[in-house]
């Protein structure tokens, strides 16, 4: 059996064969984990990201500093692994580090690594590596203290560690679960003594979400055991965690939870078991995102308390507060202004005062939840002395608990705002901050969703040397009304962005990135903002990415930028071009577009085209396919009755999934003209008796002039009526057209009759509905009459009166026959 | 209209007239036939006589009272002495006796003397307003003849469609609506102001036109006198501060009676709301629980023996439902009270039952019965061979006291009441929806409940932190309770079932028929649950339960339900709680009649299989308690134990009444409520599994639970076997305590025989090969089997036979596994006993 044995001189050849086979190259590549899940700061490792497509590995972007790649090489033969040595600052922010993989032909999606201050150890498994050793109470891993383990929390699997601590020690415990990214993972932490009695335990917390930790003050020296779940008993093997256990500080509020930027403050650290720490932070100038670790001893919580940094001036609560005649600050503040405090009290209450101005619109908004702090709370706002409120708030809404309340002073005078837990709830680290602030207008702009539930579909702009790649932009404006313009901050060169200014009736736009033929393939993170050209105002654009969210529930970790990721990758194999008809598409009226592919040679795939952005009113098929082998492929669009007259430019994409891996490109950005249709009018009732001709009158107005002849025909017609299309000219007032109804026509009314006028401009037809709504009535033969002589021979008369001139409309008609026929 | 007045003032004489001269008559007869009785053997053991009612007044010309005269003899039973008894009347002027029926002839006060042989007793007797006629009243009057006579019962006119185009509330929960059907809805023919004696409501009545129904009293009866005095008084609705019942007192409360044909009367009397009282006897429609024992006239509340037995009489007026408790036993019995040892109070009340029903209890059973019975019922649990060996050489007397306290301590006794109150509270997922408990909330309920009653906390506060719970379905995974069930009459209906024990479903569309539950009390109790709201939590997957707006309409008056407690006259005080906290405070509080009792009923229906009330969810007036004192002994220690059935359980389980044997004597084999012998009971699905995984060493593995996991430990009702729906686990799709099906059945049988369960668990298990390679010895290891599954050695009988059966070809360790897999099919294995 020759054909089969593959003998040792053949075998080189064999695999030459299939490295011939595999492309050298592929876009779009797949990072799906990093591994391991994180690692100790101060050190050099290697970590590998595996996934799919990982040719020519680049570079890993990081969205944060403190983590450099000293060595990045491919792992493996099959491109599905790459590896990195990298080392970790000593001084690395702790917690998650966002990063990208960026290869010649693409940037993957963002996934995370995680740092923290102790050293790794990984959770023992059997040999075969598909169970663990440790889910036992009595036969536990053992661990040392201040060491984080990697562990996988399998399908109705508990895992058992086991360290041993002395009296009077902390002992705290976080589980990064649900925050590495990967799946649904919900962790559960407990700590248990010898006894098997549960001494602390966790599942989920206000910090830290879905994850949990706990920590508590050993009670004597001996062994304690961590217990670490699944917290419903349902996880699988994707469930992995980081598992801190030391003697790190875990409070679990800050106060107060906010600070103006640049300055430098004493905060508290609420909730320890140890109690209350205090430590200075000096408050950086970024506004969001910032979070604020407490050291004790040797080491640092692995995950800080968020922090709201703003300019407002602010005032924390002095006690007591419970009441309006308690009101604080005695001095009174002008609104804008932020209060800080503690619903610590048993049904704690916390009463706030403020001046404002007659007309004053304010928005007061309370930063608990979004702080990480358990309060749910709900405020009420009234003119100090007064009963009655101006207005109150439970929750912001989509599931976000904190309140959010805009009022309008209604006078000059002081005002209260007072806030409490919706349960009337309390607790020392149910810490808030209130900022009450003018309603100014605010921009911002970011990617939609490329697809459902995966929010980082096409996100990554990776455009190939001398192509395109667009994108619609979504845009925001709140309290403002305005046209807008996109601007970059940075760009990688050899990238230019091609768009037009978004007038102030559409809430997207369309934007083409194109990258010069001999742009250097490199990439990075880059800022875009939109602007109001009249006003000068910018805002962000910003990038959200649910690491993990569930159909219809919503997001359970998540990660917020205001950098995009862009970057030049290898040359596409093929090219868009869009042709546009240089005439107008009219109001209901329709439009073939041109695409054209230019392939490299040796592509063949098939491509998907879409028009991702369309004027107001104009719609296309969701995408038309340029068949394999094929460069051209046409595309019909309409523009409604209510579409935009104006003139905008718009693009094609297309995306090929050849054995490259997927990837799109896009057309240049092409002028299109929506404009008033040029024939309109009206048709006219029409009547008659299955197997009896009649006439259909159209009445004409011509509202712009045309040359040349146009076509008219008719369209909807029942079965068994038949006419033939006829010409116009922009002197036409009226048409006819002749029917010929067949005697096994449709019977009855029908209703949904309409013209379309196709007028020939430079040679471009510019068609459309010129007028609609005609109706055509067929009735059924009268009953045959018992003088059936009598009765047969008056229609015979009505042939005759055919060659009167002037067609009569129905109603005329109708006249003729009632004078006949008295 | 002033011919009106004289009019009715008329009507009313007649009326107080007729029903005296009614009243009159069936005395008479009664008096007659007890005049025939020897009164030698009425005097013969005669230790006192009992005089009902206690005191009368009468109240308006129109009043009267018959009193009633039972006769208490030394053997502890009662008969009817009225007819032999001699009734003499302080002052005559006062009042008026007529045999045994007093009425009214001036206001005053009096006493009336019963005497019999030596023993007399003295009532007072008031008189007031003797002069003063009484007006017809269609409430007071008509109403009541209308449900005496069953005219509003479902069957008849009291149907939703009513019957033959004539539709009445049901048990005449809407009077004003009855009202105005009676004399608006067809004029001129229900009612006949010309004629009275002519209008439908009446010749219907009476069988004088066909009548669906058929005849249902006679002209010349008091009922029909009623009808025709309201018709003739010109039909008038009652004014609005009328006089309403509130209460009805039936005596004698307790008869113990003695042969058969014996007949004792009952008197009803109503007490109204103006301070008044009347005797309404003849009003009132009375059953039995039990004919066979005791039967009873529907109309007169004449109640005769029959057999040996015991039953309970129930009378009804108005919306009251009262019992009297009688028992029946043999004129001949030879029977001496027996001197029994008494552990505790429980000993005390149930040998004083026996004691009137002259049973006698079994005898104490062994310790191997009582060892294996004990572990079960405690922890679910079988004894290991050396727990039991320990025990049954310990050479302490108070053993079975150290046992149970032992036990107790186990983790294995909290699981087993968490599964029961988590059946209760219906702990269950219902999907992932935010909507739905989900399989992480159901959890986190389980484990709540868990450390709640691991931690001892006293059961009333956990049911009021239940019920009173608020906050995220996580956080605070009581409040999955309201998620559970968002529809508020059923959220009602589910908190009177389990935590008062009783049902008023019935109620949400009319008053209940066998019970006090009237439309007001239902929509009353339902407003009180009427105010749980949702909004979204943080996380996706869960929901915040608080206390809002939201209000229940009574379906009759249209009008927003006013919050009351269950039974209570008037509205609930709120004192600035919540709704349900308030309603949370009120049922768990020492003074609430039913909370206490119907949880130590359904501890007590645990170790004895069947309740004082049986079933314990379903307390009514007509469904009493089979030992009323030990109920309430019960109850109020379980309030002095602060709520710590723990403490209950110990009393239950050191009594004798538990550890009586199964083996039942003459007297007591036909008992089965009165707990004079151990009830041979299945072992629940649950622990039925859990000591077969524990006997074959075969861990259970349940969906969502890590290996090894018990039964007992299931958290959620929805995650089951097919084991366990055999043997009947609760769902905990309802409240119901039928949930939980303990009745033998072919399937579970045949599961046993055929199916894997225990064929491959005894394979699976080693157990027979570990046995054989320890002990060598074949007869040791049948030994061995019999202690690990049945608590007991083999008798000599079955060890002979089973070791002959040894003696073939077949390989020692499969002949062994064959014993192992016969002892584990057999009823001793699947029953405690």
């Amino acid at each position: 059996m020759p054909m089969t044995t593959i003998t040792s001189g053949s075998l080189p050849w064999f695999l030459i064969f299939l490295q011939l086979a595999l492309p050298a190259m592929a876009f779009t590549p797949v990072l799906g984990t990093v591994q391991p899940r994180g690692g100790q700061r101060g050190t050099e490792m290697t970590i590998r990201l595996n996934g799919d497509r990982l040719y020519e590995p680049e570079e890993i972007i990081f969205y944060q500093e403190g983590i450099t790649v000293t060595k990045l090489e491919k792992a493996g033969d099959e491109h599905k692994s790459v590896q990195a040595t990298i080392s970790i600052a000593p001084d690395a922010p702790l917690g998650e580090h966002l990063l990208r993989l960026r290869c010649k032909g693409g940037v993957s999606y963002q996934r995370s690594f995680w740092v923290g201050e102790y050293p790794t150890v990984m959770e023992k498994r059997n040999k075969e590596r598909t169970a663990d050793l440790n889910s036992n109470f009595d036969s536990p891993q053992k661990i040392e203290i201040n060491q984080t383990v990697q562990g996988v929390a399998d399908k109705e699997d508990a895992d058992y560690y086991l360290v041993q601590c002395r009296k009077g020690q902390r002992l705290s415990v976080e589980v990064e679960g649900m925050r590495l990214g990967r799946t649904l993972f919900d962790p559960y932490v407990a700590i248990l003594n010898k006894d098997r009695f549960e001494l602390a335990s966790s599942d989920d917390t206000a910090l830290l979400f879905r994850d949990c930790a706990t920590s508590i003050i050993i009670p004597e020296d001996g062994p304690y055991t961590i217990l670490v779940r699944e917290s419903s008993y349902q996880g699988t093997g994707a469930c992995q965690y980081r598992l801190h256990v030391g003697e790190f500080p875990r409070p679990t509020a800050i106060y107060p939870p906010g600070a103006r930027p640049g300055e430098s403050h004493n905060f508290t650290f609420v909730g320890d078991p140890a109690g209350d720490l205090l430590g200075q932070i000096d408050i950086p100038d970024a506004k969001t995102g910032f979070r604020a670790f407490i050291k004790d001893g040797e080491w640092h919580s692995p995950s800080g308390l968020p922090i709201r940094i703003s300019s407002l001036p602010f005032h924390n609560e002095t006690e007591p507060n419970e009441g309006s005649k308690q009101a604080s600050p005695s001095d009174v503040p002008p609104a804008p202004v932020a209060f800080h405090g503690i619903l610590s009290k048993k049904e704690d209450k916390d009463w706030f005062r403020f001046t404002g101005k007659k007309g004053q619109k304010l928005r007061a908004r309370v930063f608990a939840r979004q702080l990480r702090s358990p309060l749910d709370p709900y405020i009420i706002v009234r003119k100090e002395g007064e009963s009655k409120q101006i207005g109150n708030n439970d929750d912001a809404g989509n599931g976000d608990p904190d309140s959010r309340l805009d009022f309008e002073i209604p006078e000059d005078g002081t005002y209260n705002i007072n806030i409490r837990d919706q349960l009337y709830n309390s607790g020392p680290d149910y810490t808030y901050r209130i900022e009450i602030t003018e309603r100014r207008p605010t921009l911002s702009a970011t990617l939609p969703y490329g697809s459902r539930n995966d929010s980082q579909k096409w996100k990554m702009i990776c455009v190939p040397r001398g192509n395109r790649v667009g994108r619609v932009v979504n845009l925001s404006r709140s309290n403002i009304g305005c046209d807008l313009s996109l601007k970059a901050q940075s760009l990688p060169s050899g990238i230019a962005i091609d768009r037009d200014l978004a007038p102030r009736s559409i809430n997207t736009m369309p934007v083409i990135f194109e990258a010069s033929p001999d742009a250097e393939i490199a990439g990075g993170l880059h800022r875009l903002c939109v602007e109001d050209p009249e006003s000068g105002l910018t805002g962000p654009f910003n990038e959200s990415i649910h690491h993990i969210e569930v159909n219809n529930a919503g997001t359970f970790h998540s990660y917020h930028d205001d950098r995009i990721s862009i970057a030049v990758i290898e040359e596409a194999p093929f090219e868009l071009s869009l042709f546009i008809p240089p005439v107008p598409l009219v109001k209901n009226g329709v439009m073939s577009l041109k695409i054209e592919a230019k392939r490299q040679p040796g592509f063949e795939d098939a491509i998907q085209v879409t028009l991702p952005w369309r004027p107001p009113g104009v719609s296309a098929p969701s995408s038309v396919t340029i068949p394999k082998g094929k460069n051209e492929v046409t595309m019909g669009i309409n523009a409604n009755g209510s579409a935009t007259v104006a003139k905008w430019r718009v693009f094609v994409t297309g995306e090929a999934t050849c054995s490259k891996g997927p990837l799109i490109v896009s057309s240049k950005l092409q002028p299109i003209e929506i404009a008033d249709p040029y024939v309109g009018g009206m048709i006219e009732l029409a009547a008659t008796e299955l197997g009896q001709d009649t006439d259909l009158v159209c009445r004409l107005s011509v509202q712009r002039g045309f040359e040349g002849e146009a076509q008219i025909r008719v369209n909807g017609l029942p079965h068994g009526v038949t006419t033939e299309t006829l010409t116009i000219t922009q002197d036409s007032t009226e048409v006819t057209f002749p029917l010929t109804v067949s005697a096994d026509a449709k019977k009855g009314k029908t209703s949904n009759i309409f013209c379309s006028v196709t007028i020939t401009q430079d040679g471009h037809p510019i068609s459309g509905t010129a007028m609609g709504g005609g109706v055509l009535r067929i009735d059924p033969p009268p009953p045959a009459p018992k003088e059936p002589v009598i009765v047969k021979k008056e229609p015979e008369k009505s042939p005759e009166a055919k060659p009167v001139k002037k067609r009569l409309s129905r109603l005329e008609l109708l006249r003729q026959q009632s004078k006949n026929a008295n | 209209m002033t011919p009106r007045l004289p009019h009715i003032a008329q009507s009313a004489c007649f009326f107080v007239l007729t029903l005296m001269v009614n009243a009159e008559t069936a005395v008479r007869e009664r008096s007659e036939e007890v005049d025939r009785r020897d009164m030698k053997s009425l005097s013969a053991g005669l230790v006192g006589l009992e005089v009902y009612p206690k005191s009368v007044s009468l109240e308006t010309a129109a009043d009267f009272h018959r009193m009633v005269v039972i006769g208490m003899y030394e053997d502890a039973t009662a008969r009817d002495v009225t007819g032999s008894s001699l009734f003499s009347l302080e002052h005559p002027t006062i009042a008026s006796l007529e045999k045994n029926l007093l009425k009214p002839l001036a206001d005053g006060e009096t006493s009336l003397t019963i005497s019999l042989g030596n023993h007399s007793a003295t009532i007072p007797v008031k008189v007031r307003d003797a002069s003063l006629a009484r007006p017809i009243s269609f409430q007071l009057d008509v109403m009541p003849v209308l449900t005496s006579a069953g005219c509003n019962t479902g069957s008849c006119h009291g149907a939703a469609r009513g019957q033959d185009g004539f539709m009445l509330s049901l048990f005449g929960y809407d009077p004003k609506g009855d009202y105005q059907r009676i004399t608006r809805q067809l004029s001129g023919r229900r009612v006949n102001l010309a004629l009275a004696g002519e209008s439908l409501l009446v010749t219907k009545a009476i069988g004088d036109v066909p009548h669906t129904g058929g005849k249902l009293f006679s002209r010349d009866s008091a009922n029909a006198k009623t009808l025709i005095s309201w018709i003739e008084a010109g039909a008038p609705y009652d004014k609005e501060d009328i006089a309403s019942p509130i209460g009805i007192e039936v005596e004698p409360k307790q008869y113990v009676l003695k042969g058969t044909a014996t007949e004792v009367p009952l008197t009803v009397r109503a007490h109204y709301s103006d301070g008044t009282d009347r005797d309404v006897t003849n009003l009132s429609s009375f059953s039995s629980s039990n004919d066979n024992s005791v039967s009873i006239e529907e109309t007169s509340g004449r109640a005769t023996t029959k057999n040996r037995g015991e039953a309970f009489l129930l009378a009804r007026f108005h919306t009251f439902t009262e019992g009297t408790q009688t028992i029946v036993v043999p004129e001949n019995i030879a029977y001496e009270k027996p001197l029994l040892d008494e552990s505790n109070y429980i000993d005390t009340h149930v040998h004083s039952k026996l004691h009137k029903l002259r049973i006698y209890p079994s005898d104490p059973c062994g310790d191997e019965v009582f060892a294996r019975r004990v572990y079960l019922d405690i922890a679910g649990v079988l004894p290991t061979e050396e727990e039991r060996k320990k025990f049954i050489e310990s050479q302490n007397p108070d053993k079975r006291e150290a046992l149970i306290n032992s036990l107790l301590e186990r983790k294995e006794f909290t699981e087993m009441w968490v599964m029961k109150w988590a059946e209760l509270l219906q702990i269950r997922s219902t999907g992932n929806n935010a909507n739905q408990v989900s399989y992480k909330s159901a959890l986190l309920w389980y484990e709540w409940l868990r450390d709640k009653v691991a931690s001892n906390e006293p059961f009333n506060q956990i049911i009021f932190d239940l019920l009173a719970a608020r906050g995220g379905t996580f956080k605070n995974p009581a409040t999955n309770y309201f998620k559970l069930e968002n529809d508020v009459m059923k959220r009602t209906e589910n908190v009177a079932q389990v935590f008062m024990g009783t049902r008023i479903q019935c109620a949400q569309c009319h008053n209940h028929p066998f019970d006090r539950w009237t439309m007001d009390d239902y929509y009353g109790f339902a407003a009180l649950f009427a105010q749980v709201r949702k909004k979204p939590a943080e996380d996706p997957h869960e929901q915040i339960i608080y206390d809002g707006g939201g209000q229940i309409a009574h379906p009759v008056t249209k009008a927003n339900a006013i919050p009351r407690f269950l039974g209570a006259d008037s509205p609930a005080e709120m004192d600035g709680l919540t709704r349900r906290e308030a309603v949370a405070k009120w049922l768990t509080s020492d003074e609430n009649p039913w909370f206490a009792r119907n949880v130590v009923n359904i501890v007590w229906s645990h170790f004895f299989g069947v309740g004082i009330t049986d079933p314990v969810d379903d307390v009514r007036i007509s469904n009493p308690a089979s030992n009323p004192e030990l109920l309430d002994a019960l109850s109020t220690r379980f309030v002095e134990y602060n709520y710590d059935f723990k403490k209950l359980v110990r009393d239950i389980c050191n009594s004798q009444t538990y550890q009586r044997s199964s083996r039942t004597n003459e007297t007591n084999e036909e008992d089965f409520t009165n707990f004079s012998h151990s009830l041979i009971r299945r072992l629940r699905a649950e622990v039925l599994l859990d000591t077969l995984a524990q006997v074959t060493e075969t861990p259970n593995k349940f969906q969502g639970l890590p290996l090894g996991a018990r039964a007992v430990q299931i958290a959620d009702g929805n995650t089951s076997t097919y084991f366990l729906t055999t043997f009947g686990r609760a769902t905990r799709q309802t409240v119901c305590s039928c949930e939980v099906k303990m009745e033998p059945n072919l399937s579970q049988a045949l599961h046993l025989l055929n199916g894997d369960a225990v064929h491959n668990r005894v394979r699976n298990g080693g157990v027979v090969r570990k046995l054989l390679k320890e002990l060598k010895d074949p007869g040791a290891v049948i030994e061995s089997l019999y202690f690990r599954c049945l608590s007991r050695a083999p008798t000599d009988a079955e060890k002979t036979k089973l070791l002959e059966s040894l003696e073939g070809d077949s390989p020692q360790e499969e002949v062994l596994e064959d014993i192992f897999w016969a002892i584990l099919n057999s009823k001793e294995f699947i029953f405690n006993h």
